[in-house]
C-alpha cells in the first residue's frame, strides 16, 4: 500500500516538473527565448563557461539597447550538453518543448551537434554550431543550420602551410581519430605534397589512452623533422610530456586549442607541463585576428585581460548578436523566416557594424548593415559554412604565446 | 511540452530495462555486472550495424539480443572459477574491451566517428511525426512483456534456485543444483534484455558513438536498482523512475536558483545526485521495495522459506 502511494507521487512529482516552469512563466510581453547548449562538463569543459558569458554579454548589450522587434527582450536558456550526445539531446529536448526556444547555438562538439541536429530540423528551429566536423552543414539543412566555425576540411592546408615554414622535408602526422581531426587530413597531406616535402609517418591515436608512448616512437621511428598533433587538449598535454621525456627533437605543431599558453602563460595546457616541455611547440587554428578593434573590444567587456585568446566565445558573441539583428531585419521572431536574414545581415554591403546594439537601430532605420563582429569579418555561403576563417600561427617563447603569422584564411 | 514528457520517460524506459537485466544479474543472481556499459554497446552496435546493411529493424533488435545473450553467457563461462569480486573485475575489463574494440575497429563500428542515420524500424508506416509517441509505446509494451517473464522467473523453482546460489553456492551445489548452469543462465537472461535496451538506443538516438557506452550507463544501473531496492523488479521501476527524475528534474533547478553560474548548477546537478543516493543508502538502505519472498505470503504452521 505504502508502496502504491510512493509510485503515484513519484508519477505526480514527474508530471508537475515541468508545469510547475510553464506556469512561473507568463509573461505580459513575450520575449526570445534563445538556447545556449554549451558544454560545461565533459571534454568541452574548459570552454564552455565562456561560451555562457559571451552569451550573456551580447543578450545584455542588445537588451540595454531596446531588445528586437519592438521592446521584446533576448531571453538566453543555458543547458549543459556535458559534451555528450545522449545527454545533448535530453537537453535539446527541454530547451525545444519547454522552452520553446527560436534557436539553440553553441552546441560544441561533433557528437552532440550531430545528435541534436534532427531535433532542430524537426521543429523548424534555427542551429548555430560552434563545432568544425564536415557533417554538421551536409545534408538537408533546409538554411537552418549555421555554423559559427571554420570547417574542419579547412584546417588542413592553414596548418599544412605553418608546419612548412621552416623549410623541413620529412613531415610525421600524430593524430586523434575523431570526425574533426579525420576531416582536416587529406588537405593536410596534399598541401605537403605540394609544398615540396614528404609524410614519412602517420600514426593514429584514440582519445582516453593511459599512455600515447607506443605512437609516439612509431611516428619518430621515421625521423621526421617536423611533427603534426592535432589533438585536444587532454591528450596533447600527455603527448607533448610523452615526447619531452623520449628527447625527441623534431618540431611539434599542435592546434590552439590544445596548445595554447595564453599571452600570459596563464592556459591550462601551460600549467599542467611547464614552461620546458612546452618551449618551442607550435600551434596554429582558426582564431579571431587579436589586433581588430571589434575583437579587443570584446575581450574588454568580457573583463579579460588585453589580447586573451578566446577560440569559442568571441564567434558565440557573434552568433547571438546575428540572430537578434537577423530577427530585427526580418520583423519575425519565425526561425525559418528570420534564418532567411542572416546573409543579408553578415554578407553586405551595408554600413559596417561589429555589434548588435550597434547594427538594431540602422536596422530599424531600414539601412542595409554588413555585419562585421568580434570574431572576425562574418561572411556566409548558402549551406551556413562561415566563410575566410583566418587562421593564426603562434609559437610557445618561454611558457608565452608568440605569434609567428597568420596562414590561409581572409584576414 | 508533450514531446519533453516523451522524451523523458523514453529514457526512463531504456534505464528500466537496464534496471531490470542487472536485478536479475545481480539482484537474483548475485553476479556485479560492473561492464553493463560494454554489454549495453554491444546490442546498440550489433542492431545499428545490422540495420545500416538492410536488415529489418525486428531481426537486427533479435540479433542484438541473442549476441548480447551469447557474450553475456561467454564471460561467465570464462569466469566460472572466479567468486563475487572477482566477477565483478573481469566484467569491467570486458566492458573496458568492448570500448576498444568499438573504438579500434573502424571497418566495423566506425571508430570514434560513431554510427550515424541508423535507419529506424516501420518509420514508413507510422511516420515521423507520430514516431517518437508509438517508440515510447513500444518500448512501454517491452517492458510489459519483460518484467512478466522475470517475475516468472523470480516465482519459478529456477528463481529460488538463484537466490540460493547466490546466498550460499556451496549449500546450493551441496543439494545437487547445478551452480555453473544457473549462473551462465542468469547472466545471459539478463544479457538478452540489456541486448534488447542496446537496440532500442540505437534505433531511438539513431546515432551511437563508443562515448555513450562509457561507465555512466553502468552507474545509472546501479543506481536504479539500488534505490529501488536490489532484488525487487517492482521496486527497480520505481527506483529508476526516481533516478532519471533526480537527473532531469535537476535541470530545473538553476530556473529557481538563478545566482549561480550555468557551470555551477551543471556541477551541483551532478553532486546532488550524489548526495541523493548517499542519503538513499543511509536512510532507507533496503530500497524503496523489497524483494520477492515466498514465505511472505504462507499461512501460519508451514515451514519458514528462506
Amino acid at each position: 500500500m505504502t508502496y502504491a502511494m510512493s509510485r503515484r507521487s513519484l508519477m505526480g512529482g514527474l508530471a508537475m516538473l515541468p508545469l510547475a516552469s510553464c506556469f512561473a512563466r507568463a509573461d505580459a510581453k513575450e520575449p526570445i527565448r534563445i538556447g545556449v547548449l554549451a558544454p560545461l562538463t565533459g571534454g568541452g569543459g574548459p570552454y564552455g563557461a565562456d561560451i555562457v558569458k559571451a552569451s550573456k554579454l551580447a543578450a545584455d548589450q542588445i537588451n540595454a539597447a531596446g531588445g528586437v522587434l519592438g521592446g521584446r527582450t533576448i531571453e538566453l536558456f543555458v543547458e549543459d550538453d556535458e559534451t555528450s550526445a545522449t545527454a545533448a539531446v535530453k537537453a535539446a529536448r527541454k530547451l525545444l518543448d519547454i522552452d520553446r526556444v527560436a534557436a539553440i547555438t553553441a552546441v560544441w562538439g561533433s557528437a552532440p551537434i550531430l545528435a541534436v541536429k534532427p531535433l532542430t530540423l524537426e521543429k523548424n528551429v534555427v542551429l548555430t554550431a560552434l563545432g568544425s566536423a564536415d557533417e554538421v552543414t551536409e545534408g538537408d539543412t533546409r538554411g537552418l543550420v549555421w555554423r559559427f566555425q571554420a570547417r574542419a576540411s579547412s584546417w588542413g592546408e592553414p596548418a599544412a602551410r605553418a608546419i612548412l615554414k621552416g623549410g623541413p622535408k620529412k613531415i610525421g602526422l600524430l593524430h586523434l581519430q575523431n570526425p574533426f581531426v579525420a576531416a582536416m587530413i587529406p588537405a593536410f597531406l596534399k598541401t605537403i605534397e605540394e609544398g615540396g616535402a614528404k609524410v614519412v609517418s602517420n600514426v593514429e591515436f584514440k582519445p582516453d589512452q593511459p599512455s600515447y608512448r607506443a605512437e609516439i616512437e612509431k611516428v619518430y621511428a621515421a625521423e621526421p623533422d617536423a611533427v603534426f598533433v592535432p589533438a585536444y587538449v587532454n591528450q596533447f598535454t600527455a603527448i607533448a610530456k610523452e615526447i619531452y621525456r623520449g628527447g625527441y627533437k623534431a618540431k611539434v605543431l599542435s592546434l590552439t586549442i590544445a596548445a595554447a599558453a595564453g599571452i600570459d602563460g596563464s592556459s591550462a595546457f601551460i600549467k599542467n607541463v611547464g614552461k620546458e616541455v612546452a618551449e618551442g611547440i607550435e600551434h596554429v587554428q582558426p582564431i579571431s585576428p587579436l589586433d581588430r578593434p571589434e575583437y579587443k573590444a570584446f575581450v574588454k567587456a568580457m573583463g579579460a585581460p588585453e589580447g586573451t585568446v578566446f577560440p569559442f566565445a568571441a564567434l558565440q558573441y557573434d552568433a547571438v548578436n546575428v540572430l537578434a539583428v537577423a530577427i530585427e531585419k526580418a520583423g519575425s521572431a519565425d526561425p525559418v523566416v528570420f534564418s532567411k536574414q542572416i546573409i543579408a545581415v553578415t554578407n553586405g554591403p551595408g554600413i559596417k557594424v561589429a555589434t548588435g546594439a550597434e547594427a538594431l537601430p540602422l536596422v530599424r532605420e531600414g539601412k542595409a548593415i554588413d555585419f562585421t563582429g568580434a570574431g572576425q569579418d562574418l561572411k556566409f555561403d548558402d549551406r551556413g559554412e562561415l566563410l575566410g576563417r583566418p587562421f593564426l600561427h603562434q609559437a610557445i617563447r618561454d611558457g608565452k604565446d608568440v605569434i609567428v603569422g597568420t596562414v590561409g584564411g581572409g584576414a | 511540452m508533450m514531446g519533453y514528457l516523451v522524451a523523458i520517460l523514453t529514457f526512463v524506459s531504456l534505464a528500466v530495462l537496464l534496471g531490470l537485466a542487472l536485478n536479475i544479474q545481480w539482484g537474483q543472481a548475485g553476479m556485479i555486472n560492473f561492464g553493463l556499459a560494454g554489454f549495453y554497446g554491444i546490442g546498440a552496435y550489433t542492431a545499428a550495424i545490422l540495420a545500416k546493411h538492410g536488415v529489418d529493424g525486428f531481426t537486427a533488435t533479435a540479433a542484438a539480443i541473442a549476441v548480447t545473450a551469447a557474450f553475456s553467457a561467454g564471460v561467465s563461462l570464462a569466469t566460472l572459477r572466479l567468486r563475487e569480486d572477482y566477477l565483478a573485475i573481469t566484467t569491467l575489463a570486458f566492458s573496458e574491451a568492448v570500448r576498444l574494440v568499438l573504438m579500434n575497429e573502424v571497418w566495423l563500428t566506425g571508430g570514434t566517428d560513431g554510427i550515424r542515420d541508423i535507419p529506424r524500424p516501420l518509420v514508413g508506416v507510422i511516420g515521423g511525426e507520430h514516431y517518437e509517441v508509438a517508440f515510447l509505446v513500444a518500448c512501454l509494451a517491452l517492458i510489459a512483456i519483460v518484467y512478466g517473464l522475470l517475475e516468472r522467473i523470480v516465482s519459478a523453482p529456477f528463481g529460488r534456485a538463484l537466490r540460493a546460489v547466490r546466498d550460499d553456492d556451496v549449500v546450493a551445489a551441496t543439494l545437487g543444483k547445478d551452480v555453473l548452469a544457473l549462473r551462465v543462465k542468469a547472466f545471459a537472461v539478463g544479457g538478452a534484455v540489456i541486448g534488447l535496451a542496446g537496440a532500442l538506443h540505437a534505433f531511438y538516438f539513431t546515432y551511437i558513438d563508443p562515448g555513450e557506452f562509457a561507465g555512466f550507463v553502468t552507474v545509472y544501473a546501479f543506481m536504479s536498482v539500488i534505490v529501488g531496492g536490489k532484488g525487487s523488479n517492482r521496486g527497480l521501476m520505481a527506483g529508476a523512475v526516481t533516478v532519471m527524475i533526480l537527473l532531469e528534474g535537476t535541470r530545473f533547478l538553476k530556473d529557481v536558483v538563478p545566482v549561480l553560474s550555468a557551470q555551477q548548477v551543471a556541477s551541483l546537478r551532478l553532486m546532488l545526485i550524489g548526495v541523493g543516493l548517499i542519503a538513499m543508502l543511509i536512510y532507507r538502505p533496503q530500497g524503496l521495495s523489497s524483494e520477492y519472498r515466498l514465505s511472505a505470503r504462507q499461512p501460519a504452521g508451514a515451514e519458514p522459506g528462506s
